[in-house]
């Protein structure tokens, strides 16, 4: 039997600012887990990300890191400014920054991991492409790929198939599963749709009004729980091996 | 032409001025690819404007102490004056609260206006301050001595240095802070040091060249060096080469006022990079 060690732990922790926004928040994310954070706009999901990234202090209550534990983490590929005149290879170099120290600057061997981790996510051939000049989904290989560079423990994705053709979505998704089993990596994912993260995620954590409920997939998925959830009469089924939720 | 440059390179002001205004313009071109990639020029104009209030500050006092005009300690206090100000003005900047009630540029507004008219003030008590007014905001070149021009160079190699040995940080936490914190980064530290550079960089620059030339050289060169290239690297470099060239040539006109002749000739840079970027299309 595996055992799995917490990597981070919620306990009893109010989050927000100034005022919490998420109330006695008891989470558990452990090795390997593949974390789906799901809620409507504005319920908290992000607050909970930044709680966990060390980003948020709680208000009150405790949220632990264990220790050496490194985050590879991806934006909203919105947030990230375009106006910079960056190559792809200058932005997935970044992930090599803390490994490289203050006062020095990255060697052949920071490049030569940067290009492996672009090769991974299948755009290395674009490394010396303007940033500004990608498809939204390259972009966010692009920026897949610089958490890659970080060597994390845990991969931590905020909204990553936001705007985005079902293709792509998938294609998305599909990377960061293969990735995640590949290097054994710990994954929260943030997303405000449900049936984005369903066929990958093992737990769900459901953020809304102020509470945070993780439940495993299995359980999470049934209708009359979402339909509780939701407050809506919600179908839940499935095509060719792939779970869909209406 | 070449008669100018000969009477320029002869005569020891000149060549202490052009040094001065080669130095002033060079690091604020530098900088100012920062502050227009950060969309930082409204307060790249607040921090203009507060240490020219420091330098009116600084004269006012140097009147009260009874200093001569124009002898080396008067410089100090003017450029104290100056540097206080500023890194008064960065700290107020730089508080951040976790949810803001007011937009940051209504921050920086108001510190541009608090500071254009305690600047006023400052000149209004002082018995020669028509003299200080003009001398804020086109310089005072001819009256650089080459001490002024020491401490230029060592307050801009200073800067250099600092740029040299953290430009990765400064680039992660200006690109994506939130991705940058999440690496531990302390983005509210190296914001802060990154604008005290900008913040000593202007306030030299405005005691020695004068507001006019330090604000169009913290935003034109910048602004047109990113319009010709889509490299960081030659962002850069072009920035300061084209502040370079417009310092040069501004500075020939040697009837006019090198005030208005530099970012005159920063906008016919810039008008040359627009016609190039659309013929290149």
């Amino acid at each position: 039997m595996t055992i799995h060690h917490p990597l981070i732990t919620f306990s009893h922790a109010d989050l927000g600012y100034r005022r919490p926004v998420l109330r006695d928040v008891n989470v558990t994310v452990s090795e390997g887990d593949f974390l789906g954070i799901v809620g409507p706009n504005g319920s908290g999901k992000t607050t909970l990300l930044r709680a966990a990234l060390g980003t948020l202090q709680p208000l009150s209550g405790t949220v632990t890191r264990r220790n050496g534990i490194r985050f590879g983490y991806v934006p909203q590929r919105q947030v990230v400014d375009e106006m910079f005149p960056l190559s792809v290879l200058d932005i997935v170099l970044m992930g090599r920054y803390r490994h490289i120290g203050l006062c020095r600057r990255p060697s052949r061997a920071d490049r030569d991991y940067a290009l492996a981790c672009l090769d991974n996510v299948g755009i290395a051939d674009l490394a010396q492409r303007a940033y500004q000049e990608l498809s939204g989904g390259q972009k966010q290989r692009a920026l897949l790929a610089r958490a890659l560079a970080a060597q994390p423990t845990v991969l931590v994705l905020d909204e990553p198939t936001t705007d985005m053709d079902i293709p792509s979505e998938r294609s998305i998704m599909e990377l960061v599963s293969r990735l995640s089993s590949e290097r054994h990596l710990t994954v929260l994912i943030v997303s405000h749709l449900l049936h984005v993260i369903v066929n990958y995620a093992n737990r769900i954590a459901f953020v809304g009004e102020g509470q945070v409920i993780v439940q495993d997939t299995a359980e999470a998925i049934r209708p009359e729980n979402l339909s509780r959830l939701y407050g809506i009469e919600v179908f839940v089924g499935e095509i060719e091996g792939r779970k869909f939720v209406l | 032409m070449i008669g100018i440059f000969k009477e320029i390179l002869t005569q020891d002001y000149h060549r202490r001025a052009l040094l001065a205004l080669i130095l002033a313009s060079g690091i604020c071109s530098y900088l100012s690819v920062w502050v227009v990639l950060r969309r930082s020029v409204f307060l790249g104009a607040a921090l203009a404007e507060i240490a020219s209030a420091g330098v009116a500050l600084g004269a006012l006092i140097e009147e009260w102490m009874g200093h001569h005009a124009e002898n080396p300690e008067e410089s100090h206090t003017l450029i104290g004056c100056a540097l206080a100000a500023t890194l008064l003005g960065i700290l107020i900047f730089s508080i951040r609260p976790a949810r803001r009630r007011i937009p940051e540029e209504g921050t920086i507004g108001s510190g541009w206006v608090i500071a254009g008219g305690f600047g006023l003030l400052f000149l209004d008590l002082n018995t020669q301050g028509e003299a200080h007014i003009r001398d804020i905001l086109k310089g005072n070149l001819l009256g650089v001595n080459w001490h002024d021009v020491q401490l230029m160079v060592v307050f801009f190699l200073a800067l250099a240095v600092v740029h040299v040995l953290f430009f990765k940080e400064f680039l992660f936490i200006s690109f994506d802070p939130e991705t940058a914190a999440t690496q531990g980064y302390r983005v509210r530290g190296w914001d802060f040091l990154l604008y005290f550079t900008l913040g000593v960089a202007i306030a030299l620059s405005i005691r020695f060249v004068g507001t006019l030339i330090t604000f169009s050289s913290l935003v034109l060169p910048g602004v047109t060096a990113l319009l010709l290239t889509r490299r960081l690297g030659w962002a850069f470099t072009l920035s300061v080469a084209l502040a370079m060239v417009a310092s040069v040539v501004g500075y020939s006109f040697l009837e006019r006022a090198t005030a208005a002749t530099v970012p005159v000739c920063s906008t016919v840079l810039l008008l040359l990079a627009l016609v190039l970027r659309a013929l290149r299309r």
